[in-house]
Order: C-alpha cells, then structure tokens, then sequence
C-alpha cells in the first residue's frame, strides 16, 4: 500500500480546507432519492474541505457532511451534500487512511457563509504575544502645519479595543495616520508589536491594517481586484492570496459582491470592503478613521459584530469616532480635544460619571432628583413617599449619555466642577 | 414684481461691487490676463509671418506631425492627472502609502501602466497624420510614432510631478492651462523659436514639446542621426528629471480644504 503525506499531494490538493477547521464532521453516503437543489460550490479558490476517513471513497460519490460550527449562540449544524473531488489513500497504519477532498454541492448561502467566517477565524492565525500591541510615548503631530496632536500617550493590549473619541480637529486622524506610518510625528516615539516606527517602519507595517475615512477603494476595479491590489502590495501572491482574497470577502459579507465593480456597490458595502482591504494580509492592529460615522444602524451593527469577532482571534483595534455611542462598542474609550487626550477609561467607568434624573409624578405634581445610582435610591425614595405611594401616576428616569458626560466633565464651560 | 426684481438686482450688484475689489484675483483677471493674451496674440503674429516655407519643412508637415505630438502629450497629461488625483482624493494613495509603497514605485507604476495605451494612441496620431494630413516622411518614418511615445510617456512623469506637487486636486486642474497652451507655442509646432524673443526661446527649455519636436522635424526633413538615442537625448534627459521631480515632491494625501485649513489655523486645533 502506497503511503501518500499531506507534502506529496498537489498544492490544490494541501490548500483545501482541513478537518480540523469545523469542529465535528459526519459523512456518509447519501440516500439515492436526495433532493439536489442548485449546486453551489465553496469559492475557496482551492475548492472544498479536506477529509479523512476509514472507507474508501471515489471521485464523484456524494456524500453528506454535516458540520458543527461555533457560534454566539452556541454550536450550529450544517448539513451539506457534497462531491468528492479527489480521493487517495494515506498512512496505512492509521484509522483513517482515505484523504479526500469535497467540495459543497447543496449548501445554504447563509450556512456557507457562516463556515467561511468560521474558517476566518481558524485560519487568521495570531499568536497572542503578551506584550502591548502599541505603546505611544508623548506622540506629537501636526496636520498641514497645525500642531493637531499635543503629547498624547497609548498603550494597546493585545485583543484590546480602544476608542479615540473627540470633536472634528482633536487629534484622532492625526494619531491615527502616526500609527498607520502614514505620517511622521514631529517628536515623541511609537511602537508597534514591538517595531519601532521610527527605525523599523518595514517590520511594523506587516502588523498594521489602516482603513481610512474615505472608503480608499478604486471605483473601476471589482471587490476582488481591489483586495488583489492591496494584498499585492503586502506581498502576497498566488494561491495564498485568492484564499485570503475570499476569506476576507466572505467575513465581511461580500462573496456575492466579489465580481461587481466598486461604483455599483452602495455606501455601506463599499465601507464593508474598505474593511476587507484593510485585514486582506491579515494584521494583528486594525486602525480605523471614523469607520461609521454617519452610518445608518445596520451597517453599524454589522462592523460592531465584525470587530467583535476580529477582538476575539486577537486583533488589536484603534479607530476613531466622533459618535460617543460608538465608542461604547469598546474596551477603553480615550477622549481627546484639541490635541490631547484628557479620559482613558472603560466604557463603564466613564459611565459612572453620570448621573440620572429621575422625575416621580405624584397627584399631578412632579418631583424630580438626580442620584449616580438610581436602583438604589428610586426605591428608597419611592418607600419615603408613605401614603402618597397610592396617588403616584408615572416614574421617568433619564439618564445620562458618554456624549453629556463628557460635555459636563471634560468639556470647557462643563458643570462638574 | 418688476420692482422685487430690480431692488433684488441692484442689492446683487452692490454686493459684487464690493467683494470685486477684495478678490484677490480681481487684478489679474482684470488687468494682467487681458495684457498676457495681447502679448501672445502678438508673439502668435510675429512667428507666423517669420516662417519660411522655403527652409525645408512644408509647413502643413510640421503642423500635422507637432500637432499629433501635442494630442499624445495633452491627452496623457490630462487623463493622468484625473486618474492621480481622483486616487489621491478617495484616500487610496494614502492607504497604498500606508502599507509601504514607495513614491518612486507609484511613479514608476503609472508611468508604466499609462505606457501601453499611449503607444497605441502614438501610432494611431502618427498614422492620422500621414493619411488625413498626407505627410510624407522622407526620413525615418518610426521616429514619428516613436517621438510621439515617448513624449507621451514624459507627460505622464511631467503630470504625475504637477499633480503630485498640487496641495489640493483642483490646484493639479488650474495648472493644465499653464502648463499645456506655453507648451505648443514654446514647441517650435506653430512657428521658429527664433521668432521668440530671447526669454521665451529660453523658457522653451521648461517643456517637453521643444525635445520630442526635434527629431520629429529630423523624421520629416530625412536628417535623422546615424544615432537615434542622440536625437532623443533631449526627451529622454527630460523625462528623467520628471521622474526624479514627481518622486522628490510627491504628496499622497490632499491638503485640508481652504475654508478648513484656515478655520483651523485661527482655532490653533487639527
């Protein structure tokens, strides 16, 4: 008996998807009268998923996978006809001597999807190194001339999300493009994954995906073309490249949309595949300028699930906002203004700062107080109100936003002090 | 409602009489525009009447073959220039920036890209000239097309130095009519530049008509060079010096709009 190792297959062969990027797998012969609806095959470039059992099987049988995929909501089956590809025989002392390769013949779009952005997540490959990702030091910068950037200081953790939050003309773009080595600081120093800026730019910028404020796309190419360009640039090539290609398509929802050009896609795609462009050679620090903005709230709910997931493989992220709702999508929340950062913390401390009205309308009277933590003492005003407990009509509670927390606290003119 | 419309009328022009005067352009687009077009209709009148017929060149030769050259060199300047600028605006220069590419690659990458479209566009002006036209080349008659290419691929350096150097796109587009007009007059296309007074013939130097049109004229009058690199010298010289410009003073992300820029200046902010 032949042996065959996984180096002596041919490259299509080796690139296909491996068992061990689903969770569980179950094949078996599919039943003669199986419905077969419209053949949709897994655009990995390489085709399908590699697999190994202990019957033999030949190119062309069908058979039926069934998959366990992670998800937020616990494992998801998902049951597929496919058809062997290729078929050779491995180690024959092992269990599982028969290599094969399947590729999707009946699958859900949505069931192809989840897999693709599964297989994202497995295929990522970072290291989780116990070093911060960044570490910025009295960073100062101008834009066009104008100090726009006054002596901030920043240290990422690995896995960590942080929100530079501040008004137009703060800084946030200017701190952004430093990290992004699309800018020169005027003084101050910054490192990345441990690579200096200053001295060792090259190394850095393998680490570093930069998603700018415009969408940064070329409105003639097609999504692919685009990623093509962009991951060119980053040095990949052949095969590699078209598997990063659709794994970046297919976690930011864009399979269907691989061939279409850029003009014809809508805002929202566009910003999805500004994304893809800017995680294509998969780094391990996303920075990003204002990425929704003035988005609806779809959109915004589709790259919150994307970062989540891009935080979870252990990708550090750094974008900035202007929105406070959106910066409490994050770990930590820096608030600049005018060049400086004047807040570094969590969402929730920053939170604490606020206060909640709470507004008791009692036999047509209002009675309004303010307190940091109303669970505690609505009820207790609610018992001091005795008697006239029965006369009480409606409780409003209001409470504070991060948007007039900081417009209190760290705003010129704010009431805190 | 025929009074509304002539108190409205007159409060307009109240306000243009007063923002005229305070338009920093109001000189030049008064005074100074109006003097340098007489003077180039003069210089235009001065070179026409100074060609000689009798000097070699048929003049319908000259015109045809310079002119197909300018067509190359208007149309790979201007297109370069929306293509760069357009890149530039949308962020994605400074995305390509950001990921290490140097500026020298950029250059470098448009320079080459643009190439294949303007030697068919060369070919094509070199063809039309001849058969439209009916130029007949007594010399070497690839030293057409070739000229034509070549200075083609010169303008897509020149327009990648322009457009690369302009703060903002709109400063790449005011430059073309600076940039394109001197370059056909100053081109020996239309007259001699010994027509020109002396500092116009040394400002001819600045552009790269005057290079490609030298063994154009050379194709025409069959005294084309053993060598035809020394024809070209010139072109090629210039091209190169281009190229050093557009990398030495590239810029890969547009400048703050005006009103912005000095919004921000007075707030001392970003």
């Amino acid at each position: 008996m032949r042996k065959t190792t996984l180096k002596e297959l041919p490259e299509e062969r080796r690139e296909y998807l491996r068992i061990e990027d689903v969770l569980d797998v179950e094949v078996e012969r599919p039943d003669v009268d199986a419905p077969a609806r419209t053949a949709s095959s897994l655009d990995m470039s390489a085709g399908g998923i590699r697999l190994s059992g202990n019957q033999p099987v030949k190119r062309g049988d069908m058979v039926w996978t069934r998959f366990s995929v992670p998800t937020p909501e616990g494992d998801r089956v998902i049951e597929s006809l496919c058809e062997v590809r290729w078929a050779s025989e491995g180690d024959a002392e092992s269990t599982n001597k028969y290599l094969f390769g399947v590729s999707f013949y009946d699958i859900e779009p949505s069931d192809r999807e989840l897999l693709l952005r599964h297989v994202f997540s497995k295929h990522y490959g970072i290291e989780r190194s116990a070093g911060p990702s960044v570490e910025a030091t009295d960073l100062r910068g101008k834009n066009y001339g104008v100090e726009s950037l006054r002596g901030v200081s920043l240290e990422v953790a690995a896995g960590e999300s942080v929100a530079l939050l501040g008004p137009a003309g703060a800084g946030k773009s200017t701190l952004i493009r430093i990290l992004a080595t699309s800018q020169k600081p005027t003084s101050g120093s910054a490192k990345v994954m441990g690579f200096d800026l200053a001295t060792q730019k090259k190394e850095a910028r393998q680490s570093i995906g930069y998603m700018p404020r415009e969408d940064a796309l070329y409105d003639k190419l097609t999504a692919t073309e685009n990623l093509r360009f962009f991951g060119r640039a980053h040095k990949l090539h052949g095969r590699r490249l078209a598997d990063k290609i659709a794994e970046a398509l297919a976690f930011t929802n864009l399979l269907e949309k691989a061939g279409e050009p850029v003009r014809k896609l809508s805002p929202g795609m566009r910003r999805r595949l500004s994304l893809a462009c800017a995680i294509v050679h998969r780094p391990k620090l996303l920075l990003m300028d204002e990425p929704v903005d003035g988005a609806g709230p779809a959109l915004r709910e589709e790259f919150h699930n994307y970062l989540r997931q891009l935080k979870d493989i252990g990708v550090s992220i750094i974008m900035s906002t202007r929105e406070a709702a959106e910066a409490l999508e994050s770990d930590r929340v820096v608030f600049m203004i005018d060049g400086r950062a004047l807040a570094d913390d969590s969402p929730e401390n920053l939170m604490k700062l606020g206060f909640a009205t709470v507004k008791l309308t009692v036999g047509g009277e209002s009675r309004e107080f303010r307190t940091q933590d109303y669970r505690t003492e609505l009820p207790e005003a609610l018992r001091g109100l005795g008697a006239e407990i029965s006369r009480l009509e409606k409780v409003e509670i209001c409470e504070n936003t991060l948007d007039d927390i900081i417009r209190d606290h760290f705003l010129p003119g704010g009431d805190a002090e | 409602m025929t009074f509304s419309i002539i108190d409205n009328a007159v409060s307009i022009a109240k306000r243009i009489f007063k923002e005229i005067p305070r338009d920093r352009m109001s000189v030049p687009h008064l005074f100074i525009f109006p003097a340098l077009a007489i003077y180039i209709v003069k210089i235009f009148a001065d070179g026409i009447s100074y060609a000689d017929p009798a000097d070699g060149l048929a003049p319908r030769e000259t015109l045809a073959a310079g002119f197909a050259c300018f067509v190359v060199h208007i149309s790979a300047f201007g297109f370069c220039a929306r293509v760069f600028v357009r890149e530039r605006i949308g962020g994605a220069l400074e995305r390509v920036q950001a990921i290490g590419v140097s500026p020298a690659s950029v250059v470098a990458g448009y320079v080459c890209g643009f190439a294949p479209f303007v030697l068919v566009q060369s070919l094509a002006v070199a063809a039309a000239s001849a058969l439209i036209f009916g130029v007949s080349f007594r010399g070497a008659a690839w030293a057409v097309p070739a000229s034509a290419f070549l200075l083609g691929v010169v303008s897509v350096a020149m327009s990648m130095f322009t457009s690369g150097a302009a703060r903002r796109g709109t400063e790449a587009f005011a430059a073309i009519p600076l940039i394109l007009p001197p370059a056909l007059l100053l081109g020996e296309v239309i007259f001699p530049l010994e027509a020109l007074p002396a500092w116009l013939n040394a400002l001819s130097y600045a552009f790269p008509m005057r290079y490609a049109i030298e063994p154009l004229n050379a194709a025409i009058t069959c005294e084309m060079a053993g060598c035809p690199a020394r024809d070209f010298f010139g072109l090629i010289v210039y091209g190169i010096a281009m190229f050093a410009l557009a990398t030495v003073f590239f810029r890969h992300r547009e400048a703050a709009p005006r009103a912005v820029h000095r919004m921000s200046r007075k707030t001392d902010g970003g």
